[in-house]
């Protein structure tokens, strides 16, 4: 497999370097949120090429299989960037199938509408988002089931990442969660203290940080931290966190416009850059974010945290669905997403990301390569993977029954 | 050379030579012509069609999408009024009002600091050729990312931004002003510095158009500097200030990127509120929102025309 040039200098400042210039690059894919408010994307229309008909077939770089559908020389791939490893020559080399990636927004909204009322599943191959939409596109018949258990890499996966949950409809696997993350607070240890001393998302709402801490503009990972905040603490009745019903919307919303109007939070923050300057610039000292955001601070050289929370992270992950196109080119999207599953991509995916990726081939793989750190690889994934695996965690749904009245009373409340 | 439609084979024929245009047409066509009712429908229709398709044809999407029924994953075509009823039940009214008095608020600071930027260029300055070069200075914003370029104010207005380090350094104040960023204050120059060109260049093109005798004739007659901008310079360039006006309220109606990177959600207008409906699959609201949006700027217009004349624009 060809090695990545952009890490060929594999020293940590190397890598610190990349991951937080990738993670724009995914901070920017992912802008806004649920909230919308900047989100970049794919459209539905993009990365449709005609050339992976299979008018291709007798080229001579195609796979032709027996039942796995049409051969392709190329494979469309519209997902979010947190998955993209911005270099599938990897995959190209040993297939001989080109991808053709285009961006998505972490936009649930957004996906199930291009997926379900646009042509995105007749254009694209494989589309990637997040993992708690499966359920809804399944049933729509715009994605369809994969055969992972059949794949090569699968045996290596995670038990985590396999019992994550969204991904399985009806004992059938529809998705491999490609890259996870249990997300908390960020926050400046010399503003707001020890780590061994925080251990709470009541540091968000501590009238001590008044006008100095800051939430994510959409809701996708900040509702249900505040909903676990309200919950542990008593200070909330939160019948659902994962599914919320609509009273439990209002108590969070409610609890939120409250602090709001008393000036707790700073900004509503959407955005990679944002969300780094923010903290660099001591604007806000504790913010609802991702977690490569501590990275990127510790390489400006300052001292931020990554929160523990005793109320739980809220997890998520985000992996490819097999469109209608790509049940017709089976074989072939098999082969990516097993390729996802592969030594190059998961070590890629935590390096420059700083993300779990799905399975312990990153570790080796990273072992033998000089491109990568591996004893970084491994600790990423320890860290993350003992997150899902702990009681207290949630996987909200990002596209629950109260969808609509979440998206309003979330609005309601950035406005 | 005049043509008399009603008489279409006598005025025309001079010396035996005819010189109307129609007449050297083909006799087939030559009827289409003369009748001024098909002839003025067959010089209009190039533009109504180019009018219809790129104006009126996704504006009646919008109406039509705004009284779908909504469905899980989208709209169903058919006629309900709940999308409106979801628009005027919320709080989405209020910010509807708030865009509007946004509105109005940016036009007044376009016209307190852009009236005198174009006063200068197109008055005082008309004769220099600096001028011309200056006033695309104006232009060049617009080369580059609208979103880098809000940001860049966060450099400025930040606690330790470009303005806060100089009022500490002056002391001035003793610690940062907060309000400076992620509030109203920081909406409003955000949008002042997006929209001011709009109204100094239409401005500035009115009153560069203004005659020097009718400015030499003012000040002849005893009209002060003062006198003559009220009596001569405002009235004859009301047509560019009143495009201008339109152009920032308009533009104040479609922004959705300043409130969101400068407000810090203190501040929300409209614009941001159609974005999150359809980025939550709600097109039909976002098209409600989007058509009521659109019925107040008309009716702004006709009460306008129907208080002062759009007519009468320009006289003195």
């Amino acid at each position: 497999m060809a090695p990545n040039s952009d890490t060929e200098n594999h020293g940590d400042e190397s890598r610190r370097g990349f991951l937080k210039l990738a993670g724009g690059v995914a901070g920017a894919s992912t802008v806004g949120g649920l909230a919308g408010c900047l989100g970049g994307g794919g459209d539905g229309d993009e990365g449709d090429d005609d050339q992976t008909d299979q008018t291709e077939a007798d080229g001579d770089q195609d796979t032709q299989t027996d039942d796995g559908g049409d051969s392709v020389s190329e494979l469309s791939y519209w997902g979010v960037g947190t998955t993209n490893p911005e270099d599938w020559s990897g995959f190209e080399d040993e297939t001989g199938i080109s991808v053709n990636y285009s961006a998505a927004a972490w936009s649930p909204g957004e996906t199930v509408t291009k997926l379900v009322q646009g042509t995105a599943s007749e254009n694209f191959h494989l589309a990637g988002n997040d993992t708690t939409l499966t359920g809804v596109l399944a049933e729509q018949d715009v994605i369809h089931p994969t055969n992972l258990q059949d794949l090569p890499n699968w045996e290596h996966v995670y038990d985590e990442v396999k019992n994550s949950g969204p991904t399985e409809i009806d004992g059938e696997q529809h998705s491999l969660s490609s890259v996870q993350n249990g997300d908390s607070v960020a926050y400046l240890t010399d503003e707001v203290g020890d780590p061994g001393s925080i251990d709470s998302y009541g540091i968000l709402f501590d009238e001590e940080f008044k006008g100095k801490t800051s939430l994510e503009a959409g809701w996708a990972t900040a509702f249900h931290k505040v909903a676990l905040y309200l919950q542990h603490n008593n200070m909330a009745d939160i019948e659902n966190i994962e599914d919320p019903t609509e009273d439990d919307i209002d108590a969070v919303v409610d609890f939120l416009l409250e602090q709001k109007n008393d000036g707790q939070f700073r900004t509503f923050w959407s955005g990679w850059q944002t969300a780094v300057n923010l903290l660099s610039k001591k604007e806000v000292v504790a913010m609802d974010t991702w977690e490569p955001v501590v990275f990127a601070l510790r390489d400006e050289g300052m001292n931020a945290e990554y929160l523990e929370p005793k109320e739980g992270y809220s997890l998520w992950a985000i992996g490819p669905w097999l469109t209608n196109k790509g049940a017709e080119n089976r074989d072939a999207a098999e082969d990516l997403v097993n390729w996802m599953m592969g030594g190059w991509y998961n070590a890629q995916i935590t390096t420059i990301r700083g993300y779990l990726s799905s399975s312990e081939l990153g570790i080796d793989y990273a072992e033998d390569s000089e491109d990568f750190d591996a004893e970084f690889i491994e600790q990423r994934h320890e860290e993350v993977r003992s997150r899902f695996s702990d009681d207290v965690s949630v996987f909200g749904n990002r596209y629950p029954e109260t969808f609509s009245y979440m998206n309003s009373q979330w609005n309601r409340l950035t406005s | 050379m005049a043509h008399d439609n009603s008489n279409p084979t006598g005025s025309g024929d001079r010396s035996g030579v005819d010189f109307s245009a129609q007449q050297r047409l083909p006799a087939v066509i030559r009827p289409l012509v003369d009748n001024d009712r098909l002839r003025f429908s067959l010089q209009v229709l190039p533009w109504l069609s180019i009018l219809g398709l790129f104006v009126f044809l996704p504006l009646a999407a919008i109406f039509v999408w705004s009284v779908a029924i909504p469905q899980p994953f989208g709209f169903e075509l058919g006629f309900t009024l709940e999308n409106y009823q979801a628009f005027f039940d919320s709080y989405r009214v209020d910010t509807f009002w708030t865009t509007i008095k946004e509105g109005v608020i940016q036009v007044a600071l376009a016209l307190v600091f852009g009236f005198p930027i174009a006063y200068y260029a197109g008055v005082l300055k008309r004769d220099s050729k600096y001028t011309f070069p200056l006033m695309l200075l104006f232009a060049i914003p617009f080369l580059t990312s609208y979103i880098l370029r809000t940001l860049s104010w966060i450099s400025f207005l930040g606690s330790d931004g470009v303005f806060n380090s100089i009022l500490l350094f002056a002391g001035v104040i003793n610690e940062p002003l907060g309000w400076l960023l992620y509030s109203t204050f920081a909406v409003r120059l955000g949008m002042l510095a997006s929209y001011l060109p709009f109204m100094i260049f239409p401005a500035w093109l009115a009153m560069s158009r203004i005659d020097d005798e009718i400015l030499h004739a003012s000040a002849d007659l005893g009209g002060s500097p003062l006198a003559t901008i009220r009596h001569v310079v405002i009235p004859l360039s009301i047509p560019g200030l009143l495009i201008g006006a339109v152009f920032v309220f308009v533009g104040v109606l479609g922004e959705s990127v300043v409130p969101v990177l400068l407000g810090g959600g203190n501040i929300s207008l409209i614009a941001t509120i159609i974005d999150n409906a359809v980025n939550s699959a709600r097109l039909p609201l976002a098209s409600a929102i989007s058509a009521i949006v659109l019925l107040f700027a008309v009716a702004l217009l006709l009460a306008w025309e129907y208080v002062y004349g759009l007519k009468t624009v320009g006289e003195i």
